[in-house]
């Protein structure tokens, strides 16, 4: 069952993108774009590091770096120079792009033959079965840096975060100064997506400039997903849901793509089971509240 | 607390339903196979060059004698351009477990390549299998993969130009930076062009919205033709480039038989049907019991000239009788 085990990790890996997206979308109320540059950028930063011979872990990690100071750029677009948000992000993405080719040198880099965190994870032989530990040791890293994510949102710091994009009024009033706040934010949460694309880029065997494309979408898609599934109530239920989310979402894809309909459909048909996903649990609170009221 | 327990409840139902569906839909569609071959076809996205080769793989698999549906059932699958989406498609495809795939496009190998490593793997439309990582050379490559490049002939396009246009000192292209196979195909016309003493100049372009612009800025610095490599994304947005050829009476030449039709002046075409036939033909060998890895990588067998007289008429180019009478060469009107 090797497709369940590749939507889950795939779920899993993606789930770093929803955790930076959620950053941008829900504490900070606008779709930072951003992310399909950075995503690249985290992927082209690692193969390219891998391919020169730089150990893989250390490689990701630069990679994280690299995502980090591309979200702060977007921050200090957004805030130094007041263009709007998503339009710094555009700005940003269309950069990337050039600079993500000349960090490969090229378009395309393959790593069928390079070590990377991949192949060392499986050299453990955790388990019998290779996929099951990529598997395990991806959800090991997301749920790190998921409970660091949500550690850090309860701090001084990540309270004033969060508040800043609640009620900027308030929390300048209290001394905060908000634009460091938007920056640091996007800055975090661009690291985390540049996380998932190098260890996608690992995982898939090789980096390709035009991989980011479409990434914001579904990344949004798991954030909402999460949210309708698992509801807002508190940071924790936030977090917990972009991950069950983006989980979600790939398992979708994965039944429609089993489904053995035409190849021409593949698109809609996920579109629809997105949507399926979320009436549903709406639909069965109704259901509920009927029968309630007919006891 | 007890909603909490609740929501997570309602999660772990939901996942539990996508996983459920799964597993049965993967346990329905394992059969009925009985005899018949089970190939796929995984494409990246959709564009005329993976169109062609599909109908080129289908009608190579008739001339060897098999019948869709009665000797083999053909999958067709294609990711429309997304990455993740081709990741699961390819374990999806190795989890039904057919005999044999077929996969074009560069990252489409690439994956296939890393993910899959007991089932043959045939490729076409991949200009260079190398850079993608399939192997050392043609003859030391992965044991499951084999397959057709598609590097255009672009010694051969050169060799044209001067016979048509003696003293040609300057052509321009516009070229895909995103995409591995127009770098590579972009510098093998550059190659071969400044052995031949003519400037190449490149425009690079990143999505169709651009190419017209681009095709404008190609034009400002003069190529005396406009000798348009392969690519996904010029392919699909050729007409625009040859609009822009036309109302500046700069000749358009291709690499792409479909874009005779289309108002190129010649076409010096690796011919991408033909592409599909070869992958079938060294797909028959494996089905015959030979070992993909003894196979070694191939060119496209045929390459055709296409001229379109039509058009080169509208720049004054005349086509020398004997170039005309040329095997393989194929005139339109």
């Amino acid at each position: 069952m090797s497709l369940l085990v590749g939507a889950i990790t795939i779920g899993l890996i993606l789930a770093l993108l929803a955790l930076g997206i959620f950053i941008s979308f829900k504490i900070f109320n606008f779709a930072d774009i951003t992310a399909e540059g950075s995503i690249t950028l985290g992927a082209s930063i690692a193969a390219a590091l891998i391919v020169a011979g730089v150990d893989p872990v250390t490689a990701t990690i630069i990679a994280m770096f690299g995502g980090f100071i591309a979200g702060a750029l977007t921050g200090i677009i957004h805030t130094k120079f007041n263009i709007n948000g998503l339009l710094s992000g555009i700005l940003v993405m269309t950069a990337l792009y050039s600079i993500n080719l000349h960090i490969m040198g090229k378009s395309n880099l393959p790593l069928l033959s390079e070590d990377t965190i991949i192949t060392q994870i499986e050299s453990l032989n955790l388990m019998a079965n290779k996929e099951m530990t990529i598997l395990l040791s991806t959800l090991l890293i997301v749920s790190v840096f998921g409970i660091v994510l949500y550690l850090f949102l309860k701090t001084n710091l990540g309270t004033a975060m969060r508040a800043t994009g609640n009620n900027p009024q308030m929390i300048r009033a209290l001394g905060v100064n908000t634009n460091h706040m938007i920056i640091l934010g996007l800055a975090i949460a661009n690291a985390l997506i540049a996380l998932s694309g190098a260890i996608l880029a690992q995982f898939q065997g090789f980096a390709d400039v035009q991989m980011g494309i479409g990434m914001l979408v579904w990344g949004l898609a798991s954030v909402i997903i999460g949210e309708a599934v698992i509801g807002d109530k508190s940071i924790g239920s936030l977090i917990v849901g972009a991950v069950l989310g983006s989980l979600i979402f790939r398992l979708l894809v994965a039944i429609a793509l089993r489904w053995g309909m035409n190849p021409n459909d593949l698109k809609l048909i996920t579109a629809i089971f997105v949507f399926i996903a979320l009436v549903l649990p709406g639909l069965s609170k109704k259901f509920k509240k009927r029968g309630v009221t007919v006891k | 607390m007890k909603t909490s327990v609740k929501t997570l409840l309602r999660v772990v139902v939901l996942i539990a339903i996508a996983i459920s569906l799964l597993l049965i839909i993967d346990k329905t569609s394992q059969k009925d196979s009985e005899g018949k071959l089970q190939l796929v076809l995984i494409q990246y996205n959709d564009s005329p060059l993976s169109e062609l080769s599909q109908s080129g793989i289908e009608d190579g698999l008739s001339q060897i004698g098999l019948k869709a549906g009665k000797d083999y059932d053909l999958t067709v699958n294609n990711a429309q351009g997304d990455m993740a989406t081709l990741n699961l498609m390819i374990d999806a495809v190795a989890g039904s477990k057919p005999d044999l795939i077929f996969v074009t496009s560069t990252p489409t190998l690439q994956v296939a390549a890393n993910k899959i490593k007991d089932i043959p793997v045939v490729f076409s439309v991949v200009a260079d299998p190398i850079v993608a990582g399939a192997g050392t050379s043609f003859t030391e490559h992965l044991p499951n993969v084999t397959g057709i490049s598609t590097l255009g002939d672009y010694e051969g396009m050169v060799k044209w130009i001067v016979l048509i246009r003696p003293g040609t000192i300057k052509i321009g292209t516009i070229y895909s930076p995103a995409e591995a196979n127009s770098v590579k195909n972009m510098s093998e016309l550059k190659k071969y062009s400044e052995l031949a003493g003519i400037e190449l100049v490149t425009v690079p372009v990143n999505s169709t919205t651009e190419v017209t612009d681009a095709a404008l800025s190609l034009i400002e610095s003069r190529p005396e033709i406009v000798c348009q490599i392969v690519d996904n994304l010029t392919s699909s947005s050729i007409a625009s480039i040859i609009k822009v050829c036309q109302s500046n009476k700069v000749p358009m030449f291709g690499f792409v038989s479909d874009q005779s039709k289309k108002g190129a002046v010649l076409v010096v075409s690796r011919d991408y049907h033909q592409a599909g036939v070869d992958a079938v033909n060294l797909a028959k060998k494996i089905f015959d019991g030979a070992k993909p890895a003894d196979i070694p990588f191939e060119f496209v067998s045929k390459t055709n000239i296409l001229i379109n007289l039509k058009a080169a008429a509208q720049y004054g180019i005349v086509f020398p009788d004997e170039l005309l009478k040329r095997e393989g060469v194929i005139i339109s009107e």
